[in-house]
């Protein structure tokens, strides 16, 4: 099956060998796979392709971050950043290697300017500021993760050991054992999950998301046939997949496919029942294959979960009064 | 005249070569092992089958077992798991260093070549007689060698009482005197509640793979209390240990809070390391965790692998240093006194270059004798198809080598500091101490499933002290022979170090019982002061550099 997923990506970039999507989807395959060697030598390709790539800069540097080579890291991580200041990933980690490389002062920068921060990037940021000795600014952070994401242990542990820095005991205790309960849970969790592991279930949810992504690039050029097979395939591997079910009922739904499009649109709604562009759209397909009372019962759905979207509502009320006129 | 068309041709000669050129770096460490005459082989007993315990054998041990004033090498081996064939048992191996780097195999004669699956190993004198003894953790019962005297060993661990049990998978073992009676008590760490059956199969990518430390219960360790007459008792229980169950690694045992008494510090694989502060009276109390040694400064459980114990930044205060699994910084927790540490191995950059690599031995060594002590830690990863599955790191890896630019700040000089640590090996246990007497710190590395590695230090040299310790025992009521956890305190000029002694340390082995102060260009120590374990203090003014000394206790305390 791993064959069949660097097979996928490697046939994408023979057809397509200028695409910058295609090529970046490659290096991405060999990372997965565990070939950052590789991977690398593709993200490069895809930047010489593309110079504007943000995600390529945001996945080199990481890599070289991993093999210790903070310089090149930083580099790639502020080239992604100038290209896309809102990526996320990037800004975080960026902030991490300045942190690997001691300069906490320009880690603080970095997460300070962050236009929003994650759980996770205000626990860094506590850290940073608890390397450099502003307990006070580091025990804030930790706190606003800790409301972030209460479960967050890691936040838990810098504030116990920012309060015991402060010298109070107490709190750090306080802190300490909530810290310890929950890395008690996540340690159990931990064990849970390597006792349950499903080796033959990752490989197949790992290669589905490469066919989706395959297949959106093949789209993307205009290349219908081939993305609706992968899609297929990787809908077939993985039934937790929404993102190529999705992709297949937009596909089926442009094509006028509507019984199709109507069963992978309800899959997708099985999957991620919150989700009220999926449910707008069953609906919407309904009507074309006159279900008025399910394309009703979806539209519903539309208006509870989206109350303040207009398109629910007139969506709704048209059905209702077709439903009226037939009766 | 002729200086510098004569390095030019050096340069050029390099170029040609390929050869790097090294000069800059005060730090050298040059492989020697061709000429030693070391013929060991390390296995780890693997058949295939890829059971836990191959992936953390196993440890060294660098000491004088005949008091010829060499320092001698044991090797612990692997034994044949189940499956396994082979037409030779494996068994430990004891190397007498005859001087000039040379070393013959003593391991016959000894009696010290044990077939047990070994995996750590303390030395010291337990019995008080003046020779060191042997104790090995394994795969299996613990093994416990009492050194005759004439270069012979012999087994009693059954009269001891300490085989610890069948079954258990062992790990880093020390001996300290947790009551200060001046006999030595033993620490046993076990690794994971691992049996034949309940072996756990793993792929990653597809491609088979070793179980980690979670896919096992963890484990407790053991205490033994020594009695005096030649026997020990376990007191587990009693004295607190049991109760704290992790997947253990390198122990090493220090007066972490400063009170006088030995506490025991041990590196726990992914479970959250544990720092066992002694009452005095033989009681442990846990507080690994609000003492800021058990996790990361993120709160994250390592995979701890090897402990060091000494003092990075010249503050007094002896540090803790671990090395860990792949992508996790080895990591510095500064002692910040009180028996609290901080995690600084960012500000220190002590864990440079060091997220790629699976690490383990490893040591707090001056190996410039600039005053400053330098960190080593050898590398390579558990899984020998990592390539397969992750080639951002590799099975067989150089090791690492940061050099301390002072006050406990660290650059990476691995790719500079001589041939000796490029050379990509998969190294467990590393050991340090001056095997050849020129007064610098040489390194030992066992490597899995291959032979050794040693390197000379031909660094830069400053001034030197060499300290060799000498217990009042078994006369008078003095400290144990050994002086394990007498503490030392040497100032010369501006410069004041410290160091304790250990038995048992970094990744699972035991080294340095004489200690090293590099003192760089002071040429006189002004004084030498030791806290014996016993309580006696001493103090000695106006001591010559550049020279080894043994010092004797000179005022055991009363009965």
């Amino acid at each position: 099956m791993r064959k069949e997923q660097i097979e996928a990506a490697q046939n994408l970039t023979a057809a397509f060998p200028e695409s910058d999507d295609a090529v970046y989807l490659l290096g991405l395959v060999y990372n997965e796979q565990g070939d950052s060697i590789a991977a690398i030598k593709e993200w490069k390709r895809s930047l010489q392709l593309d110079v504007t790539r943000a995600d390529a800069n945001d996945s080199l540097g990481y890599a070289l971050l991993l093999r210790d080579d903070y310089e090149k890291a930083e580099a790639y991580f502020r080239r992604a950043l100038e290209l896309d200041a809102t990526l996320a990933t990037a800004n975080f980690r960026l902030a991490t290697t300045l942190v690997h490389e001691g300069k906490m002062r320009e880690a603080i920068s970095i997460l300070e300017k962050a236009a929003s921060l994650s759980a996770e990037g205000h626990r860094l940021l506590g850290e940073a500021y608890q390397s450099s000795k502003e307990y006070e600014k580091a025990k804030a952070s930790y706190e606003t993760a800790i409301k972030l994401k209460p479960d967050l242990s890691e936040a838990c542990y810098g504030l116990s050991k920012v309060h015991t820095q402060l010298g109070d005991r107490d709190k750090a205790a306080e802190s300490f054992e909530k810290f310890s309960a929950l890395k008690k849970q996540k340690e159990e969790e931990a064990r849970n999950t390597r006792a349950n592991y499903d080796t033959l279930g990752m490989t197949r949810r790992s290669v589905a998301q490469t066919h989706t992504d395959v297949g959106r690039v093949y789209m993307i050029q205009q290349r219908a046939k081939e993305a609706e097979a992968l899609w297929l395939r990787a809908a077939m591997l993985d039934s937790s997949n929404a993102l190529c079910r999705l992709q297949l009922a937009v596909l089926c739904h442009q094509t006028r496919r509507y019984q199709d499009a109507l069963r992978y649109y309800l899959e997708v709604a099985q999957i991620d029942p919150s989700d009220a562009l999926v449910q707008l759209n069953v609906g919407r397909v309904s009507v074309k294959l006159n279900l008025m009372a399910q394309a009703e019962a979806a539209f519903k759905k539309v208006v509870e979960l989206a109350p303040d979207r207009p398109e629910g509502h007139a969506a709704l009320a048209q059905v209702r009064e077709m439903l009226a006129q037939k009766k | 005249m002729n200086v510098r068309p004569h390095l030019c041709w050096i340069a050029i000669w390099c170029l040609a070569r390929g050869v790097p050129s090294f000069a800059s770096e005060p730090i050298q460490l040059r492989d020697v092992t061709a000429e030693t005459g070391i013929t060991f082989v390390h296995t780890d007993g693997s058949s295939g089958n890829r059971y836990i315990v191959e992936t953390v054998a196993s440890g060294l041990a660098l000491f004088d077992y005949d008091n010829d004033g060499r320092i001698d090498i044991y090797f612990l081996n692997g034994a044949p798991l189940r499956g396994t064939k082979t037409e030779t048992v494996p068994r430990n191996s004891l190397w007498h260093n005859e001087g000039n780097w040379k070393f013959t195999d003593a391991t016959e004669r000894s009696g010290l070549g044990d077939p047990g699956y070994a995996l750590g190993v303390a030395v010291a004198d337990y019995d008080n007689d003046g020779y060191e003894d042997v104790y090995i953790s394994n795969f299996g019962p613990n093994k416990l060698y009492r050194n005759r005297g004439d270069g012979t060993f012999v087994d009693v661990t059954e009269k001891a009482g300490v085989a610890d049990g069948a079954g258990k998978i062992g790990a880093g073992v020390a001996f300290f005197d947790m009551d200060n009676d001046g006999d030595l008590d033993l620490f046993a760490t076990h690794y994971v509640n691992f049996t034949y059956e309940n072996h756990r199969a793993v792929r990653f990518n597809g491609h088979p793979a070793y179980a980690g430390p979670l896919d096992y219960q963890p484990t407790a360790s053991t205490l033994f209390r020594n009695n005096g007459d030649g026997t020990f008792t376990d007191i587990s229980v009693e004295s607190g240990i049991a109760q704290h169950k992790g997947a253990g690694m390198g122990v090493v045992c220090f007066d972490a809070d400063g009170d006088g008494d030995t506490d025991v510090f041990v590196g726990n694989d992914k479970t959250g390391n544990f720092l066992f502060i002694n009452d005095g009276h033989g009681k442990f109390k846990e507080t690994a965790g609000l003492a800021g040694v058990a996790y990361d400064v993120a709160g994250r459980a390592q995979g701890s692998m090897g402990v060091e114990c000494a003092d990075l930044d010249n503050d007094g205060l002896l540090d803790l240093f671990v090395s860990t699994y792949q992508q996790e910084v080895a990591t510095l927790f500064k002692n910040q006194g009180n028996g609290l540490f901080q995690d600084i191995t960012q500000l220190a950059r002590a864990g440079d270059g060091s997220l790629r690599y699976v690490k383990w031995g490893t040591g707090a060594v001056d190996f410039d004798n600039d005053g400053d002590r330098d960190l080593f830690i050898a590398c390579g990863h558990l899984h020998d198809n990592v390539h397969l599955f992750d080639n951002t790191t590799s099975y067989e890896c150089p090791s690492l080598v940061l050099r301390n630019s002072g006050g406990g700040k660290f650059v990476n000089v691995s790719d500079k500091a001589g041939d000796g640590p490029l050379l990509k090996r998969s190294a467990r246990g590393a050991a340090f101490d001056d095997l050849d007497n020129d007064g610098d710190i040489d390194v030992v590395i066992l490597n899995s499933r291959r032979g050794p590695t040693l390197l000379r230090n031909e660094s830069e040299r400053g001034h030197w002290l060499q300290l060799k310790l000498v217990g009042a025992r078994p006369s008078g009521s003095g400290s144990n022979r050994d002086a394990v956890g007498a503490k030392v305190r040497l100032i010369a000029a501006d410069l004041t170090l410290v160091d304790e002694v250990h038995s048992g340390r970094g990744y699972q082995s035991d080294y340095g019982r004489r200690l090293q102060f590099g003192l760089g260009k002071r040429d006189k120590i002004d004084r030498v002061e030791i806290q014996w374990p016993g309580g006696a203090k001493q103090e000695i003014r106006d001591v010559p550099v550049d020279q080894r000394l043994t010092i004797r206790e000179q005022s055991p305390r009363s009965e």
